[in-house]
């Protein structure tokens, strides 16, 4: 009882010291990010013009308005959005994770990127300008375009299975995700090479050229989504036996696997409306996340925020410095990164000889 | 099985990435300076400097025709008030309100001395008008003259904007592209104080005429514009003038991207105007824009010549077309008549569209093109 | 505690169970039987949820199940299945305590120190505090199920439902889990619901069960309907034979596949059978297993065989440990001690006397060695004897028909009584009491059957096979006897 006592303090230390690292972490990538650009800027006027802008504190003369623009409403915006689309596509992959009980789910699993990628493109070749929203035109279309996705691949699930049985669902995401690819593709395919060039670019993912604007747009879906699954990491622990077992235990399973859909698909809805398909981002860093904490998801879904919103800002930095003054899609990055990471992952745990 | 499906398309998703990576890189570079014909430099103006007519709205002067077939008529147009391109003045003075892109009355206050160009016939044009000093950030397309490989580069499509924001230019030349889908960008400029002019894109020789004035205008150099313009329609003329003289009407076929995926130029566009303009026949007329076609729909065409445009990517196109197996009754692979020519002449709206156009007819109908 | 009524359901629309009733009282252990689609594990989706019911009402201590929210019913029923499969590397005490989840109210829902309690009290009861921080994944078979038994108990629940939690665990693990849970539910009284394929175990473990064919409930009782032979051949499908476990007082099954026939022989019955005898052995080999009742010092009581020995000991035997002693000589011989019926006597075996009657039916082999050096009047007034002399009558007699547990008794009074006559007429005299004698104090006797053709359960005086027994026991002991006197007169 003693050794299991000590033990237990040892990792509840272990704990909190991976949850202020983590934070730690996310605050100096934030900073990177702020800092290295393809423009320099001293760095007191960096802290001067965010504090001044955020909370009116104010002790400098005379800071260039075209630098104080360039930090405030180009830099700050662009890492903040990197920081909660990586933490909002983290999130959600953790919660696909242990919801479809498989861990090489993805945020993309069940269909709702798809959609939101073809309101894109959609938007992009037909130029649409819905209501005069000009370029918010394309954020919200791809939204609608997610939601649209969710419900059709939620009612063919219901058509042939009552029980909305897992299988059913990721099945009918990858036939419409398939479908709608197969449209996207058809889009390509009939554009001129200017257009293409632009929906692929579009396709691949990127956080740059958007502003406040963007940002105001994606946060109250990221803290609803967040907020859902934040709450149901309980949840999310007893389905890892098995729906049945779930049930057993006095889960609502059916309701409450809807909530966890939801919350995933506005998480990855709006992060694909407003940058872009990212991808290996809401598969590989949950994985990472559970090589520490284990997959007891009251700290895999808080720790997979926190690490994924650092990992895209990091992201982003490399993407636009790399070879800049010309800016590499992040999803690229991303791409490069996550997939030699994520098979060492699978070699490790599949070369552990019992699965 | 669940396993394995997910493990699949996330193999398929990776080799989808990577596919489209290698396609944009693929399909967007054109930064190797390509120096094919000895082309005229666009700012030499051959004709009489006579002022253009000053007066607006549409001044049009015919000149006296004489029988010399070496005046040939010309006409400066303007927009007009509320149209795109339309100036407020045209003596070069400051301050001077133009409709742009954006469909809104836009006022330079003073010359600009520092201009960003993100479209690299802006910065072609913008050299032809003397401003080359003036010029301090290109896209990453510009590449002529050869002075604009040594400016800074600003981005493209998706524009560097911290760098421009940094510049502080006192222009800024962008797209009605950067319009649509940035316009949020654009006022984050036009909030520090960089004068945004929107520029749409040009698909024949008189919406370039505007284009030239345009910029012209805002940069105080009006004068130059005119000239160029001048020049490029006697040039022009000259050419549909010598055009009559052609006997037998050649068809063309255009490629403007190589097999398997071979995109022409239709109706509505550059080549079309400058086919027409040399005498000749544009094979893919009947359509309309830029359109693909596969290599029977071509072969039944039966061009009689044929044009590249690639070549500033795909190594010996000539080649690649004789190559090609099924083509032999084609009367361009029969005689031999498969030309590559600068892409840069014949797509980008500036002044070397000219050059283009004459190097087609001396492709096309050598005899009669000196 | 678990009351159902007119249940029906089924997968869809299909009916499988149909109108079945049944009760489970509080702190029993009550088990489903019955035999692959017979509908238990219809019943048991039903009971718990799973499946939809189409008919019928299912009442959990007296509530209706559907007016029970799911949290209520998580605290009072917990359910054990077979070996679900994770994904993820949950600890032990992980797994053990999402067991709590019904329990964790709140909106914080942290872990309370009644979680941890119920939690270690579970995983020592289960003995699998050792594992708490291994991942699950990595235990063994029967490990995981007591952690899975861990978990379902830390519920702390009234009910535990099961099933086939044995399903994949060899016989030490399935023991080990069925002890667990009989523990709990005697010190907690744990009512438990299980679905058990074993009959065997399921008769050791269950108070009461109950049987089901085709979606209906054939019985219900006392795990003593299980004795039943002709009600579990027509739900098996199998021929069960029902007898008792030496030591428990629960019916046990044996369960007959379908083996060969035995061949006939044509040169009759003692063709059957090989002899090799020397000075130390009679060896008796028989083609195939014979059943056999003997009280022989190797292989006594009902039991199969297929060799037959008669060893010769001197008379002046230390028989300390006959059986290790018959042990060491058969594994000399090479022959298989789980096979055989072995004898021992201090008489000459050259005066054997084999016999045969060979007939269409219930062909005999009597093979008799007789010394009556000690004979004994068992009727007599005197203290029984322990000092031994040469003589016993050891009987094997063999027949070629079928015969019941009860006939083989009866054909052992049958053999019994042909002794005796034979002693009678043969004026044997008990030596101590100076009557007529009744047998000798160490007789042995072994009744071998080859169980072919119809069973009969009798092999009296009254019988074809009990008077031909008689008979050639008669005879044969006769002559035995006649070989051992002609021999000790002679000393």
């Amino acid at each position: 009882m003693d050794k299991s006592s000590i033990r237990k303090s040892s990792s509840n230390r272990i704990l909190i010291g991976m949850y202020i690292f983590s934070g730690a972490f996310l605050f100096l990538a934030a900073l990177l990010g702020l800092l290295v650009s393809s423009v320099t800027v001293p760095v007191p006027s960096i802290i001067h013009i965010i504090l001044q802008n955020s909370i009116g504190l104010s002790w400098m003369e005379d800071i260039p308005r075209n630098l104080e623009m360039i930090i405030w409403n180009i830099r700050f915006p662009r890492v903040l959005l990197a920081l909660f689309i990586g933490a909002a596509l983290s999130l959600a992959g953790a919660a696909f994770q242990g919801l479809l009980r498989n861990p090489l789910a993805d945020p993309y699993t069940i269909g709702v990127s798809s959609g939101a990628s073809l309101g894109s493109v959609l938007v992009l070749y037909f130029q649409i300008n819905l209501l005069g929203l000009g370029s918010f035109s394309l954020p919200v279309v791809a939204i609608i375009g997610g939601f649209v996705a969710l419900m059709i691949v939620f009612g063919m699930t219901r058509l042939s299975n009552r029980g909305m049985a897992i299988e059913t669902i990721i099945l009918a995401g990858i036939i419409i995700s398939a479908f709608i690819g197969a449209i996207v593709s058809l889009i390509i395919a009939i554009s001129s090479q200017e257009d293409m060039r632009q929906i692929l670019y579009w396709l691949m993912g990127s956080v740059g050229m958007r502003g406040w604007s963007h940002l105001q747009l994606f946060i109250p879906f990221f803290l609803i989504g967040a907020a859902i699954l934040l709450l149901h990491h309980r949840e999310l622990n007893a389905l890892a036996m098995g729906e049945e077992s779930a049930q057993h235990l006095g889960l609502d399973v059916k309701k409450r696997k809807i909530w966890i859909l939801v919350g995933a698909s506005l998480l990855t809805g709006a992060s694909v409306a407003v940058s872009g398909s990212i991808g290996f981002v809401g598969l590989v860093i949950p994985h990472l996340v559970r090589l520490i904490t284990g997959p007891n998801h009251r700290h895999v879904l808080p720790l997979s925020m926190l690490t994924g919103g650092a990992y895209l800002v990091l992201a982003d930095l490399i993407a636009r410095t790399i070879i800049a003054p010309k800016e590499l899609p992040i999803g690229v990055i991303t791409a490069l990164v996550g997939a030699p990471v994520f098979a060492i992952l699978l070699m490790r745990r599949f070369g552990r000889g019992k699965s | 099985m669940k396993l394995q499906m997910s493990k699949f398309s996330k193999w398929a998703s990776l080799l989808f990435v990577i596919l489209m990576v290698v396609a944009m890189v693929a399909g967007c570079g054109n930064n190797a300076p390509e120096v094919t014909e000895p082309a005229n430099q666009g700012g030499e103006v051959s004709a009489p400097t006579e002022k253009p007519a000053v007066e607006e709205p549409k001044a049009e002067e015919p000149k006296a025709e004489e029988p010399k077939a070496e005046e040939p008529v010309v006409q400066i147009s303007r927009p007009a008030s509320g149209e795109y391109g339309w100036l407020s003045n045209t003596d070069g003075q400051f301050p001077i309100t133009i409709i742009d892109g954006s469909g809104q009355e836009i006022t330079i206050e003073e010359k600009p001395q520092t201009i960003v160009s993100v479209q690299a016939s802006h910065t072609e044009i913008s050299f032809a008008l003397g401003l080359g000093e003036q010029i301090v950030g290109v896209s990453d397309y510009c590449n002529y003259p050869e002075e604009a490989l040594t400016k800074e580069k600003i981005g493209a499509q998706e524009m560097n904007v911290e760098k421009i924001i940094n510049m502080m230019p006192d222009l800024a030349l962008v797209t009605d592209y950067h319009y649509k889908n940035h316009a949020a960008i654009l006022d984050q400029f036009k909030e520090i104080g960089i004068n945004v002019v929107v520029i749409n894109s040009a698909d024949s020789f008189a919406h370039t005429y505007t284009t030239i004035q345009l910029i012209g205008g805002v940069t105080g150099t009006i004068v130059k514009a005119d000239d160029i313009v001048i020049d490029m329609q006697q040039r022009l003329a000259e050419v549909i003038k010598k055009a009559e003289q052609v006997t037998e009407v050649a068809k063309v076929w255009v490629e403007v991207s190589p097999a398997p995926d071979i995109y022409t130029t239709g109706s509505g566009t550059f080549m079309h105007e400058m086919l027409e303009a040399v005498g000749a026949t544009n094979a893919a007329g009947h359509l309309e824009g830029w359109n693909k076609l596969t290599e029977e729909e071509i072969v039944v065409l039966m061009p009689d010549v044929i044009v590249t445009t690639y070549g500033y990517y795909v190594e010996n196109p000539e080649d690649g077309v004789y190559a090609r197996t099924g083509w032999a009754e084609v009367p361009a692979i029969k005689n031999k008549r498969v030309y590559d020519v600068d892409s840069d002449t014949v797509t980008r709206s500036g002044p070397r569209l000219i050059d283009g156009v004459e190097l087609l007819g001396q492709i096309i109908y050598p005899e009669v093109f000196k | 505690m678990i009351k159902v009524e007119r249940l029906s359901g089924g997968y869809g629309k299909e009916q499988v169970v149909d109108n079945v009733s049944f009760e489970v009282r509080k702190g029993e252990f009550f088990a489903l039987l019955g035999p692959n689609g017979s509908g238990k594990s219809t019943i048991f989706k039903l009971i718990t949820g799973v499946l939809p019911r189409l008919g019928g009402e299912v009442e959990l201590d007296g509530k209706s199940m559907t007016a029970l929210s799911m949290t209520e019913k998580a605290r009072m029923l917990a359910v054990l299945t077979q070996e679900e499969k994770v994904f993820f590397d949950f600890t032990v005490e992980e797994i053990v305590m999402l067991g709590r989840y019904p329990h964790q109210r709140g909106f914080l829902k942290s872990i309370s120190s009644e979680d941890q309690a119920a939690v270690e009290r579970s995983m020592s009861i289960c003995k699998v505090e050792l594992y708490r921080y291994k991942p699950f994944i990595e235990l063994s078979g029967g490990e995981k199920q007591r952690v899975l038994l861990a978990k379902a108990l830390a519920q702390e629940p009234q009910v535990l439902l099961l099933d086939e939690p044995t399903n994949h665990l060899d016989i030490r693990h399935t023991f080990d889990m069925l002890n667990l849970l009989k523990e709990w539910q005697q010190t907690n009284e744990l009512t438990v619901f299980a679905i058990l394929h074993d009959l065997n175990v399921a008769s050791l473990y269950a108070d009461r069960v109950a049987l089901l064919k085709d979606g209906q409930i054939i019985e219900i009782g006392s795990v003593h309907i299980l004795r039943k032979e002709k009600q579990l051949e027509e739900v098996y499908g199998v021929r069960v034979n029902s007898g008792s476990h030496p030591e428990i007082a629960k019916p046990q099954l044996f369960l007959s596949p379908n083996t060969e026939e035995i061949s006939t022989s044509d040169g009759g019955f003692s063709t059957m059978f090989e002899l090799n005898r020397d000075e130390n052995v009679i060896h008796l080999r028989s083609r195939h297993s014979l059943r056999t009742i003997s009280n022989g010092v190797i292989g006594e009581g009902l039991s199969w065989a297929k060799h037959f020995c008669n060893f010769h000991v001197d008379k002046n035997y230390n028989c300390s440990d006959p059986q290790q002693d018959i042990r060491n000589w058969l594994e000399e011989r090479g022959i298989p001690v789980e096979e055989t019926i072995g004898m021992m006597t201090a008489v000459q075996l050259e005066d054997m006397v084999m016999l045969t009657h060979e007939a269409n039916d219930y062909s005999c082999l009597a093979v008799i060695t007789a010394g009556v050096g000690n004979a004994v009047d068992i009727s007599a007034e005197a203290e029984p004897e322990i000092i031994r002399r040469i003589g016993t009558i050891n009987t094997m007699l063999f027949i070629d028909g079928h015969l019941t547990d009860g006939a083989l008794v009866n054909a052992m009074l049958s053999a019994t009584e042909a002794k005796t006559k034979v002693i009678h007429d043969m004026h044997i005299i008990d030596k101590l009491t100076g009557t007529i004698a009744t047998g000798t104090s160490t007789d042995s006797l072994l009744i071998a059957c080859t169980q072919r053709g119809i069973p009969t359960p009798y092999a009296g005086s009254g019988t074809v096979v009990g008077k031909r027994l008689g008979q050639l026991i008669y005879q044969a002991t006769k002559q035995a006897i006649g070989k051992y006197q002609k021999r000790t007169a002679k000393v």
